[in-house]
């Protein structure tokens, strides 16, 4: 049950952490809007683009691996019922 | 009961006990093949950040090339990739023939794919050699830098991959058994086959858009 707390009172931290710095970050970044908050011209939308591929591929990457290691998975399962029944 | 273990066709370890039927001890997926999947993907995320930069500087550029530079070599580049392309077949029948056991095959189809691959990157080399003398560096620009960066690590990994393959076919070659380099050559042709398909993703990109 203490753990617990404990546990909770972790989570809260950690979200007040998360949500508290969020104004600074985005100073942090003062060059970058400056340059992409103006109209639609080719340089922002080729950071547009770019950013839009960045966030795909993570997504592409992990669902590609998943989806092989779940073929793989399921070939060798029925690679072992195929012994199963051999024996 | 005491559990009996057993051999199977496949060479699973099956695990008989007295309350349960038999068990594949062995996991569902090998951790070769795992570590080869987070590794791809790590890979992956490598070019991933690289094309990003590249659309960058390639979508806010309106004229690609830049007027006083030349332009890449097409025709060259599609016979290279098809050379490319016919390695990963090669590499398929190498697969084939250590499953079936043939091991003159292997042997055959891994010198084979090597030598594609060999030929792949003297081509390369090549065209570089001589985009260098028409003034194509490193440092004319972003046009040559993104073009070199993307490209010459794409040559690297396929440099690694060759490497990789003579050394599977040389513990090939040692072996009287096709089947002691199953894991090897496994390994070695997932990462051919990565090295392909991101050629096929690289070379439209770079060479076509």
């Amino acid at each position: 049950m203490r753990a617990l707390g404990m546990i909770c009172i972790g989570l809260v931290v950690a979200a007040l952490l998360a949500v508290l710095p969020a104004e600074a970050l985005a100073q942090g970044c003062a060059m970058c809007k400056t340059a992409l908050d103006g109209p639609m011209d080719p340089t922002t939308e080729a950071f547009n683009v770019s950013s839009l591929f960045l966030m795909a591929a993570p997504y592409t990457v992990v669902g590609t691996v998943g989806v092989w290691m779940y073929l793989s998975a399921r070939r060798g399962d029925r690679n072992a019922d195929q012994d199963t029944e051999l024996e | 009961m005491p559990a009996t273990r057993r051999l199977t066709r496949t060479g699973a370890v099956l695990r008989t006990t007295g309350t349960g039927g038999p068990r594949a001890s062995t996991p569902r997926v090998s951790n070769a093949r795992l570590a080869m999947a987070i590794f791809l993907a790590f890979e992956s995320m490598f070019f991933a950040a690289l094309v990003a930069a590249y659309l960058v500087f390639r979508l806010r550029t309106a004229i690609w090339p830049p007027a006083d530079l030349p332009e890449l070599p097409l025709v060259v580049t599609w016979l290279n990739t098809g050379v490319l392309a016919a390695s990963a077949f090669t590499m398929r029948w190498a697969r084939r023939a250590q499953r079936e056991g043939r091991r003159d095959d292997l042997a055959r189809a891994l010198t084979l794919t090597a030598v594609l691959g060999t030929l792949f990157l003297a081509v390369q080399g090549s065209e570089w050699v001589r985009l260098v003398r028409h003034g194509l560096t490193l440092s004319t620009g972003m046009y040559g830098a993104t073009f070199y960066t993307l490209i010459g690590c794409h040559g690297l990994h396929v440099l690694a991959a060759v490497v990789w393959l003579l050394v599977v076919l040389a513990r090939a070659q040692r072996n009287r058994f096709a089947g002691a380099v199953r894991v090897p050559l496994e390994l070695c042709a997932i990462y051919w086959f990565f090295v392909v398909a991101l050629w096929a993703g690289l070379f439209p990109l770079v060479y076509l858009l």
